[in-house]
């Protein structure tokens, strides 16, 4: 039977993982509240408020 | 028990996310898709327009990631695609397949929701199309890719259409078949000096396959039904006399380069002039007779 195992990280990995994953949760953030801005403005769109 | 230590896969960053959808090739499919929607008669909200172009622009990004997923042992091989995400090793290969099926899926559903089924429709066949026929079959098996393949990338203007009627008529068709017949002479101009690389990644693009020859002919025989195509509008009085000007001047220069791809007998890159002049003005020349055509269209509206 063999494993795998996984080297740990460095302090150095763990910082450049840290600024990645804060990057990305920005980067999603912003997907986001776009996606809601723009589901509320088809369905004002769709049902037609504004004309 | 034997064990093993082995590096751990670092996150990808955003950007990489991003070189996955392909930006360039995306804004030409925004672009057409915009000229069509433009181009079509009646009116969209302006939403539900956004909301078109943006879907076709996330399912042009789930091509790009999807395809880039299945290359990636291809693109390690050419210098032009070695600095990508996958190959270069920033990404991990599941990661770009989830994001691809991810983005597709999203796109196809908010189009079908938010526009309307036949542009979704069309649109989810237009990915299957580029990822499944054109990237795991065509591709790799055949130096007729990229005439095939090439439906792929003439969908986005009749979507953009659809977008706005609702249904497909003889001017979507005619936009499709000007990309359809403009994709051979584009590509194959690239591959001629490109041969190498490809060669390297074992794609047969037809200058590998066929010769240089053979592909010089067939640049310039492309090259004619192509040309009748971006004049048919005119041919049908679908558009007014800027477009039918300026379409005629461009399928002049197009021709002449083309005529000087099928003169030049280069075998060496460094000497294909004429293919890099014809590849480069290509581009141009989708660009603006798409924005002509919109132009004029919204113009004779």
């Amino acid at each position: 039977m063999s494993e795998i195992e996984q080297r740990p990280y460095t302090a150095e990995e763990t910082l450049v993982i840290r600024k990645r994953q804060a990057a990305r949760s920005r980067i999603m953030g912003i997907v986001l509240i776009g996606l809601c801005i723009l589901f509320f403005l088809i369905t004002v769109a769709k049902i037609g408020v504004w004309g | 028990m034997t064990t093993a230590t082995r590096d751990m896969i670092m996150p990808a960053e955003w950007r990489d996310f991003w070189a996955l959808t392909k930006p360039r090739v995306m804004s030409l499919v925004v672009f057409t898709a915009l000229c069509g929607l433009l181009a079509a008669p009646g009116s969209i909200h302006p939403v539900i327009g956004f909301t078109a172009i943006l879907c076709l622009a996330l399912g042009a990004g789930a091509c790009g990631a999807l395809n880039q997923w299945y290359e990636a042992d291809v693109d390690a091989k050419m210098a032009r695609t070695s600095r990508r995400p996958l190959p270069a090793g920033r990404m991990d290969r599941d990661a770009a397949l989830h994001f691809g099926i991810g983005l597709a899926a999203f796109s196809v559903g908010i189009m079908g929701v938010a526009v309307n089924w036949l542009s979704a429709g069309i649109l989810a066949f237009s990915i299957f199309f580029y990822a499944v026929v054109y990237t795991i079959w065509l591709k790799p098996n055949t130096p007729q890719n990229i005439v095939i393949g090439g439906a792929a990338g003439a969908f986005p203007p009749v979507i953009g259409w659809t977008a706005v009627t609702g249904d497909v008529t003889m001017l979507p068709i005619i936009l499709f078949a000007i990309i359809f017949l403009w994709t051979p002479p584009h590509f194959w101009s690239l591959a001629l000096f490109m041969k190498t690389d490809y060669g390297a990644a074992g794609i047969p693009m037809l200058p590998n396959v066929s010769g240089q020859k053979v592909t010089r002919n067939q640049i310039f025989a492309y090259s004619f039904p192509m040309a009748a195509a971006a004049l048919a509008p005119v041919a049908l009085g679908q558009s007014g006399w800027l477009y039918a000007a300026c379409a005629t001047i461009l399928n002049a220069v197009f021709l002449g380069l083309a005529y000087a791809v099928w003169r030049n007998d280069a075998v060496e890159a460094s000497a294909m002039k004429p293919e890099k002049r014809l590849f480069a003005f290509s581009i141009l020349y989708l660009f603006i007779l798409f924005a002509l055509f919109a132009a004029d269209r919204m113009l004779v509206s």
